[in-house]
């Protein structure tokens, strides 16, 4: 399959289950609002009489932040929040690994599309094996974080000063390695995808195959995969610079135009959602026409390892 | 030879043939001082101790090797029988300096041997001698007067065979030679970068009743310590600076030329009413010259930075504009910043006599200001440190506070009250947004009052009171006497102290005559009771609308005298009559005299000023019209009330602001947890 197609078909596939991208989006807002309220109330309480904040309107005041800081936040409120946060922050991550079971499965059963009950199964069915994969992947990640780190130590001599020219060297470093960082970071990512939509389609208990399965798929066929990958990459950079060049033209400076430039907001985010379930929709479409119809005895064909599979039972 | 002639004259030769064996001294010296032409017609200073100073510097050895004459004036009524010398380098001699104890090792850095010699720093005296020739060395010895640290050998004390009688001006002639440390409290070395100050056997200064607080004649000479350095008297410094060829050099004063020597070049340097004489070299160094107005200005820096060097010009050229039309006239021909490379940053953002030093980096944006903030607060040091020469051993807050306020305020004017350190897409602040937070940012911003010996700051505070407490209540002085009278004041203080030392009492005595001339209606009791809270105190200030009220008056029933009628009240007519207040109040123990910005309904506006005396405090009105809003200190002159969003009550407000903050925070958390997701 051309990675257009696949592309086309993930996007059909992601309009025809928009609901789910409401789901997602209702989750991201309510536990955002769990994070905001608190503070919410402490600026009513506390700021709702003062004509101070008045100032924010035209554009930011350092000077009402921090005079709001010193009197009710460093030692006293946002301890709290920033505890809160922390919080609802792995408790939101742990409930998007839940979720993402849930995407994967609606993708799978493509011709039924999105169904709650689909849905909410696949939530419940892949959550361990998908947290236990996404923690695999995530250490993947931070190896390859640590060897460009190590890279960058012995291009700047461990950032010791002594030791290099200038600090030049240090930048122009940074300047060099970030490219190749967000390429092979952005491999892995998609080696990932593959595996979660490998594990779907295999179901096994066992993360062996879905695993190192993924790379065989991401990385054979990579001048397939890659593309369609950055394809996304390329829509999520397009929503990014709508959003910010709509929103740099909202002038805040009364409650219709915050309304405004919130709702852009929220489009936004809609909009990030939505590139994340397309991404996997698209991969999914990509995976099924490598697996189902491949000839290469490298990809390993899911009809094969199904009847293998069964031959084992 | 105008300048040898000069040096004749002061010194105390009483003999024809003392006068020819100093001509010949003179003449034998290898780096003599032909051609140091005077540069100011006349001294702008008293030039008390002056200093003739032949170096080298020993880049193998990391040492330089020196010869020096100290010209000295006994302005006192006093005979004095001995003599103290600050030398700064025992500082870094070992970990049982003073300095070194202070900072608890932390300037040595965790990263740097210290098992290695070469990271430490030495100086020692050869010879001393009197014009007699008498051997002084004999009886010095080292003390300690501010802690009686018996291993610190940052001050000598050198007893005198001959006392010096008031009025008399005396030569003395020494040598020294100095193990350079490796970059530290900005002297020192790095590589092939040198950076040198505080480098010779500098005198203390002598006060004597009507210098600051001296009661008897004695030396002022600290040892040194962790944070500050400067007190010294002003004088005439030639300097003849040897180093290899190929090395670029910048230093205090006016080149006067240059000399091959063998292997070396002899950089033939004069600087005339200045208190100190610092200089660098390194043969990486590139020079930049621009001008303003009359005064050449030089930046010296790599390669790699010379993207920077505009930064730098424009950010000296502000600083100087400025305090000019602000303060007084730069009256030196040339001013030098130095730019240190990376791995010299310990040199960075240090001011000396017309030669400063500043910091930056390859690729710095110009949205960071950094540089601008650095090089402006090291220029104003020429005005506040240098040409006014506190004692920043005891009042560094007449140092540093007075140069973080004009800092602030020069920055803010050319970049912007909210914009001018930090101006990113919406984000920003400025300068004295900046050291308002600083001070009331501390955990405790009442560690300690203004006033206080810098070491003495036991318990931190030091940087945020001295730069940052002072930068405040120097801008609530300025709001409480206006922009205008600020400056005449500052003005004032340069005319009457510039090439002085003046203390706290004497800034004091300044302020107080000029409100005594301009504002005596405003402050019919002078300003004392100013200072007496924000130097000599370390209260707060702290001021708040506590709130409003509109009630509508009842009718009174009940049986009153001399009426016939029930619940009945004189005056009883169709309108509506209210009693509105303003209630404030005042947290801190500061007291200041406020304003208050009282709105009604009706769209009339009352400003009404309150003593601020009382703990509690209302305004009332009755009538028909009802209070909207009141702002306490609208124009904010009390820039060091502590929280400024209390100051201001509106009954019933557009809550916009909170919405949009709001908003804002939920659209990064709703990103924030997106990206987390996506890590899946």
């Amino acid at each position: 399959m051309k990675v257009i197609n696949a592309f086309a078909k993930g996007w059909k596939k992601v309009i025809q289950s928009f609901v789910l991208c409401g789901l997602l989006y209702g989750m991201n807002f309510l536990f955002a609002f769990i994070v905001a309220l608190p503070l919410k109330q402490l600026m009513d309480k506390k700021l709702s009489h003062s004509m101070e904040p008045q100032n924010l309107l035209a554009g930011f005041d350092f000077t009402v932040v921090v005079d709001f800081l010193n009197e009710y936040g460093v030692r006293d409120a946002f301890p709290n929040i920033l505890a809160n946060t922390q919080i609802i922050a792995i408790v939101f991550f742990f409930f998007s690994v839940f979720l993402t079971g849930g995407i994967l499965a609606v993708f799978k059963n493509r011709e039924e599309g999105f169904t709650r009950g689909i849905f909410w199964e696949g939530c419940a069915q892949y959550f361990w094996r998908l947290l236990r994969l996404t923690l695999y992947f995530l250490i993947i990640q931070v190896g390859i974080l640590s060897i460009f780190f190590f890279i960058l130590n012995a291009m700047t001599s461990g950032f010791d000063i002594e030791a290099i020219a200038h600090e030049g060297v240090i930048f122009d470093s940074i300047k060099i390695l970030i490219p190749f960082y967000l390429i092979c970071s952005g491999i892995i990512a998609m080696i990932s995808d593959y595996a979660k939509i490998h594990m779907v389609h295999l179901d096994e208990a066992w993360l062996f195959k879905p695993f190192f399965g993924s790379f065989k798929i991401g990385l054979k066929k990579f001048f397939k995969t890659y593309p369609l990958f950055f394809l996304n990459f390329l829509i999520f950079v397009l929503i990014l610079g709508v959003y910010w060049f709509l929103s740099e033209r909202i002038i805040t400076d009364n409650f219709t135009s915050i309304l405004l430039l919130f709702v852009l907001g929220q489009v936004f985010i809609l909009g990030r959602i939505f590139v994340k379930v397309l991404r996997i929709s698209t991969a999914t479409e990509m995976y099924r026409s490598l697996v189902y119809t491949t000839k290469n005895s490298e990809i390993p064909s899911l009809e094969n390892q199904q009847v293998a599979h069964q031959n084992e039972e | 030879m105008r300048t040898l002639s000069r040096l004749i004259q002061v010194s105390n030769f009483n003999t024809k043939i003392e006068t020819i064996l100093c001509l010949l001294c003179f003449v034998a010296t290898g780096f003599n001082l032909q051609g140091q032409s005077v540069l100011f017609p006349e001294p702008l200073s008293s030039r008390t101790a002056s200093y003739d100073i032949d170096v080298q510097l020993d880049i193998k050895k990391k040492m330089i090797f020196a010869d020096e004459k100290i010209h000295w004036l006994n302005s006192s009524t006093d005979t004095v029988r001995e003599l103290q010398l600050h030398l700064y380098l025992n500082a870094f001699k070992n970990t049982q300096s003073t300095f070194m104890k202070e900072q608890g090792g932390a300037s040595r850095g965790e990263s740097t041997n210290k098992e290695d010699e070469n990271v430490w720093g030495w100086q020692e005296i050869t010879r001393f001698q009197d014009s007699f020739g008498n051997d002084l060395l004999v009886k010095a010895e080292y003390i300690q007067p501010d802690d009686d640290n018996e291993e610190d050998q940052s001050v000598i004390r050198i007893p005198l065979k001959e006392g010096v009688l008031p009025g008399q001006r005396v030569t003395y002639d020494l040598s020294f030679e100095a193990k350079l440390p490796n970059l530290i409290a900005r002297t020192g070395y790095d590589k092939n970068y040198y950076f040198l100050v505080h480098w010779f056997p500098k005198l203390g200064v002598y006060e004597y009743p009507g210098i600051r607080y001296a009661e008897k004649g004695q030396w002022n000479c600290h040892q040194f310590h962790a944070s500050t350095e400067f007190y010294a008297d002003f004088g005439v410094y030639n300097v003849n600076i040897a180093v290899p060829k190929g090395y670029t050099l910048a230093a205090s004063g006016l080149l006067q030329g240059t000399e091959e020597k063998d292997s070396l070049t002899i950089h033939k340097y004069r600087a005339e009413d200045v208190i100190d004489f610092a200089w660098t070299a390194s043969p990486r160094m590139m020079e930049f010259h621009d001008k303003w107005k009359d005064v050449d200005l030089k930046v010296m820096a790599n390669e790699e930075h010379i993207e920077l060097v505009p930064r730098f010009f424009q950010a000296t050229k502000n600083c100087l504009e400025y305090l000019d039309k602000h303060v007084g006239d730069y009256p030196y021909s040339n001013l030098t910043v130095v730019l240190p490379p990376f791995h010299g940053l310990g040199s960075s953002g240090m001011e000396y006599p017309t030669l400063v030093s500043g910091i930056g980096f390859k690729g710095l944006p110009d949205y960071i200001r950094i540089i601008e903030v650095i090089t402006t607060h090291e220029v104003t040091h020429q005005y506040f440190m240098q040409m006014i020469a506190t004692n920043e051993m005891e009042e560094s807050w007449m140092d540093e506070g007075f140069t973080s306020y004009w800092e602030s305020r020069i920055m803010d004017h050319y970049y912007g009250e909210k914009t001018s350190n930090i101006e990113f897409l919406s984000f920003g602040y400025g300068g004295m947004q900046t050291h308002r937070l600083e001070y009331l940012g501390l955990s405790n911003p009442k560690v300690s009052e203004n006033f206080r010996f810098p070491w003495k700051f036991k318990h931190g505070g030091y940087h945020p009171l001295t730069y940052a407490k002072t930068c405040l209540w120097l801008k609530t002085l300025e709001g409480l006497v206006g922009f205008d009278h600020m400056n005449g004041i500052m003005k004032k203080y340069f005319e009457e102290w510039k090439f002085k030392h003046p203390c706290a009492k004497d800034f004091i005595a300044v302020v107080n005559n000029y409100v005594a001339e301009n504002l005596s209606e405003e402050f019919p009791n002078g300003m004392d009771w100013f200072f007496d809270q924000v130097l000599y105190s370390s209260e707060l200030c702290d001021y708040n609308v506590g709130w409003i009220s509109n009630n509508k008056d009842e009718k009174d029933y009940g049986v009153f005298e001399n009426t016939t009628e029930w619940g009945i009240e004189e005056g009883e007519g169709p309108e509506e009559i209210y009693t509105s207040k303003v209630v404030l109040f005042r947290k801190g123990e500061v007291i200041m005299p406020q304003e208050v910005l009282i709105h009604f309904d009706n769209g009339e506006e009352i400003l009404e000023k309150w003593d601020g005396t009382d703990r509690s405090f209302e305004f009332e009105y009755k009538g028909t019209r009802q209070i909207e809003w009141a702002i306490l200190d609208p124009q904010k002159k009390i820039y060091m009330d502590s929280n400024l969003n209390d100051n201001s009550y509106a009954v019933e407000i557009d809550q916009s602001p909170i919405w949009k903050t709001i908003s804002k925070f939920f659209f990064w958390v709703q990103n924030t947890m997106q990206t987390m997701s996506s890590l899946i």
